[in-house]
């Protein structure tokens, strides 16, 4: 330590008259207030101009020291003076590369320092906020600022000593370093494509970790290796940069393979489950764990086989997914570049073993689309995108019907569904406030391309569910805080079917897939007490067939798994951490337990004994199918 | 104990071979001068001496300890003038002599302060505004001042005038005196190392061609001059060169024998620097 302190002093002596520069340019920052540059907010104006003088500062000197500090001394054969003294070569590298270092990175503090001892900060949203933002004034900001400086020093020496040497090395340099360039490159484009952002920043931080490395352990090589042999120098420099800087390209590379053939077993957390109306498959996203960057793929998977296909990050594709009715086809949107637009729509035959995915002719470049829907021959899509209701061929890209949407921004409108594959329904709601002033609902002629009926309910109602065939819609009035009124409307009349009293607290209501009405109704607690839930089962005019009394407070309907059984999911916990999960014979009302903890993916309209209905989500985070005999098998067991 | 030892030293740079297997040692207390013309490896040697170069094959050993792996330890009790004085130029003698201060542990400081003096060398004024003799001179009191067991010279001579010249081999010739210094040397000043050379090498494309005592080296090189024909015997004599004059030849042998001595055979010692010519010299000449 004690050679390394001695060439340290003695190369910060040298250079003194850098620190004085410095300290004269840190007066610059307290200068700008008073300039006619038109910012008004004097700290902030200091703040900004001392970081951006701070940074060019440390930066420049870090290139001038680092082409300088070795590598001339080695060419003009001035490193001698060291190394004919008892000084051991690694004191030398260090003493100069951490002097040049100590330089480069105090001068820019030295600058910073009078805006900063005033209390300046910068502003994101003042003047400078476009340029640093937040990061400028934390220890991040200031250990990557450290780090580049480094960076900086360490390339240029490398570079400086290349050029220096003058030898027939520097070709292969060149080779390397464009290689080495499009491998990083390429690995890079294909975080980007796939949205893997947070592990490409972590990729990049460990990049530049090691190339820092990199540099730093080819110059000490240098160095110690080669001492005062210049070509040596940049023959062992060339050497061990190429090889570290292989590796770490070859390393950055893989991992961001390893990060893109992620599969849902790789998911720490589960974040949404979208079964096929029919068939075993289902879409699942979720996130992986922190050493692919937390990515957040999506999947479709064939939960009896296993197989899986991602189908893109689930920020990109959620909600615009959509299987066909009969569960034989998926269709997706996929980014057709690094941006989230353009998209272009993805199928998948889901019923043919083996199949891989294939992009349509369909795709959309100003607006993603959402509400995607597929005709029951999975041979149409239908969306909405932009201000526009869609549907095209998925063959050959036809467009079948290109209506714009209802005018106004208080219609809720996000609900398409296909009558059959001709007739294309799209249901809106107007909310003003917390009432509900319209409902309205359009049919499309896709073969003419025109609107072949409109239905408008006026009141103060919304739609809380459609029937399956879709010719029913269960209302909702609202009045204060909860509903108080619910009615079946049937849309091939336009009438209300059946009023239906809401009689204390209805906390939900659904239509069964058989057309019966399934009514959520919960007490409130006596004091004391805990309170008690209440099933109602109704037939297709609102009339009641049935009514159960579930323990607990709280409830969650499922599915069907096997036809007259639905999943409910009960908790009397007032905290609501425990929850027990039964099957409701909705012919007795008899309750068989399944376990405690198993959440339903599935919900009342599907198809009893689809795959939707059979799906829990453990409470640890496992997905598994409960078949009608009770018999679990888990799909996925994410491990967090 | 020999405080230098080479064996089959072998340098190439690329497909050029600079050194061929050279083998010397330096006693302690002696004075060691390599000679050899530009380009005939005597850098590269003292390179590898100092542990800057990485010998292709054979092995240099510095005070008993391998020099390329124990550089810094033993360049400890080392004295290093280098052919070109390398001393940063914005550094005074003055810091010179701090910064080498904690490097040796035997400095002397008022050795240094003295030798300045008597150089005449201002203490003040930075290095690169020095004369080149006063860089050598100030090379030579930071060699001087650690106190060495071996004292490594480069040329230490080189481009200086011959007031400078002298001045460097007094100041050596003291230190020799005071404290029997092991010296090795490489130098083109032949007539100012003759006084103070214990032993001498003469390399020449590389080899080494001469490694010998001094007054052995001397004792053996003759410059004859024959009548013409009178060549009788003389093969034993090992002839180095043959000049063909008016009056007959003359001849410069390396096997001098005192039973040659014959009247018509003027018989003449040779400097240095005349065996070395001989020796050498050819070579520009062809």
């Amino acid at each position: 330590m004690k050679s390394f302190a001695a060439v340290l002093r003695r190369e910060l002596a040298e250079r003194w008259l850098l620190v004085l520069a410095a300290a004269l340019l840190s007066l610059i920052p307290l200068a700008v207030p008073f300039l006619p540059l038109g910012i008004s907010q004097a700290p902030d104006a200091r703040a900004g101009t001392a970081i951006a003088l701070a940074v060019i500062v440390s930066y420049v000197l870090a290139l001038v020291l680092g082409s300088t500090v070795l590598a001339r001394d080695l060419s003009e054969r001035r490193l001698g003076f060291y190394f004919s003294r008892p000084l051991p070569g690694w004191a030398i590298w260090a003493g100069k590369m951490a002097a040049a270092a100590l330089l480069a990175f105090g001068s820019g503090v030295l600058v910073l320092l009078p805006a900063m001892l005033l209390g300046d900060r910068p502003d994101p949203s003042g003047s400078w906020g476009w340029g640093f933002g937040r990061e400028a004034g934390s220890g991040l900001g200031l250990a990557l600022w450290a780090m580049t400086v480094l960076a900086l020093l360490l390339a240029a020496n490398a570079f400086s000593t290349m050029v220096r040497s003058r030898s027939a090395w520097l070709l292969l340099d060149l080779l390397a370093g464009t290689v080495l360039l499009g491998l990083v490159g390429v690995a890079t484009g294909n975080l980007l494509s796939a949205r893997a952002l947070g592990a490409l920043a972590m990729a990049q931080i460990g990049l530049l970790l090691a190339v820092v490395f990199s540099f730093a352990a080819a110059s000490a090589v240098q160095v110690t290796r080669a001492r005062t042999d210049p070509r040596r120098g940049h023959r062992l420099l060339s050497l061990t940069l190429w090889a570290l800087l292989g590796l770490t390209a070859l390393a950055f590379g893989g991992y961001g393979q390893w990060v893109l053939a992620v599969s849902p077993e790789d998911l720490v957390e589960i974040g949404e489950v979208i079964p096929a109306p029919a068939g075993d498959w289902i879409a699942v996203g979720g996130s992986t764990g922190a050493s692919r960057g937390r990515l957040e793929p999506t999947f479709l998977m064939d939960t009896s086989s296993g197989r899986s296909v991602r189908i893109g990050s689930q920020s990109s594709v959620w909600g615009g997914l959509a299987f066909s009715r009969d569960g034989r086809h998926a269709v997706w949107t996929q980014m057709a570049g690094r941006g989230v637009l353009p998209v272009t729509i993805h199928r998948l035959e889901l019923g043919r073993p083996g199949a891989e995915p294939v992009a349509t002719p369909v795709g959309f470049s100003e607006d993603l689309p959402h509400s995607l829907v597929l005709s029951p021959d999975g041979r149409r899509l239908a969306c909405i995108s932009g201000q526009r209701i869609i549907a095209q061929e998925l063959t050959n890209g036809r467009l079948l019907l290109a209506a714009p949407v209802l005018p106004g921004e208080t219609w809720e409108q996000n609900r398409l569904r296909f009558l059959d594959s001709r007739t294309l329904r799209f249901y809106a709601t107007r909310l003003q406030g917390r009432a509900v002033s319209e409902i309205r609902v359009l049919d499309f002629d896709l073969d003419t391309g025109r609107t072949s009926r409109e239905i408008r309910m006026p009141g103060r109602q919304a739609i809380w569910g459609i029937s399956a065939d879709g010719q029913r819609v269960l209302l909702v009035s609202l009045k204060g805080m909860g509903p108080t009124e619910i009615a079946i409307a049937d849309l091939r009349s336009g009438e209300p079917l059946a009023g239906i009293p809401a009689e204390g607290a209805v906390n939900g209501t659904s239509f069964l897939p058989d057309g019966r009405v399934m009514l959520v109704r919960r007490s409130s607690p006596a004091r004391g007490g805990r309170g008690r839930i209440e099933l109602r089962l109704l037939d297709d005019r609102g009339a009641e067939l049935k009514r159960f009394d579930l323990p607990g407070h709280r409830v969650r309907l499922g599915g069907q798994p096997a036809p007259g059984l639905l999943a409910v999911m009960t908790t009397g916990d007032p905290s609501e951490k425990t929850w027990r999960s039964d099957l409701l014979d909705l012919e007795s009302g008899a309750l068989h337990p399944i376990g405690e903890g198993l959440f339903p993916e599935g919900w009342p309209s599907l198809a009893p004994g689809s795959i939707g209905t059979q799906l829990f989500l453990q409470k640890k985070g496992g997905l598994v199918r409960i078949d009608p005999s009770g018999r679990q098998r888990v799909i996925l067991h994410p491990e967090s | 104990m020999d405080l230098v030892a080479i064996e089959e030293l072998s340098v190439r740079y690329g497909r050029r071979l600079v050194l061929d297997r050279v083998s010397l040692s330096v006693p302690e207390g002696s004075v060691y001068v390599l000679l050899g013309r530009n380009g005939a490896g005597k850098s590269s040697l003292v390179r590898c001496l100092l542990g800057e170069q990485r010998p292709g094959s054979g092995r240099v050993r510095l005070l008993d300890g391998d020099v390329w792996s124990g550089r810094a330890a033993l360049l400890r009790e080392v004295g290093v003038v280098p052919e070109e004085p390398d001393a940063p130029p914005s550094m005074n003698a003055r810091q010179l002599a701090r910064f080498c201060s904690g490097l040796y542990p035997s400095w002397d400081g008022a050795g240094f302060a003295a030798r300045l003096e008597r150089f005449g060398v201002p203490p003040g004024l930075p290095f690169g505004q020095l004369s080149k003799g006063q860089k050598g001179q100030v090379t030579l009191s930071l060699a001087l001042a650690g106190s060495p067991r071996l004292l490594i010279l480069d040329d230490p001579t080189l481009g200086l005038d011959p007031v400078a010249r002298r001045a460097v081999f007094d100041e050596l010739i003291v230190d020799l005196a005071d404290r029997g210094t092991t010296v090795f040397l490489t130098s083109h000043d032949l007539a100012g190392v003759e006084g103070i050379a214990d032993r001498v090498g003469i390399l020449r494309g590389g080899r080494l061609l001469v490694d010998e005592e001094m007054d052995t080296l001397k004792q053996r090189f003759r410059r004859l001059r024959l009548p013409t024909g009178d060549g009788e015997g003389l093969e034993a004599l090992e002839p180095v060169s043959v000049t063909t004059r008016g009056w007959g030849s003359e001849v410069v042998v390396a096997g001098w024998d005192e039973s040659f001595a014959r009247d018509d055979v003027e018989v003449a010692a040779m400097t240095l620097e005349e065996i070395f010519l001989s020796l050498v010299g050819q070579e520009g000449a062809r």
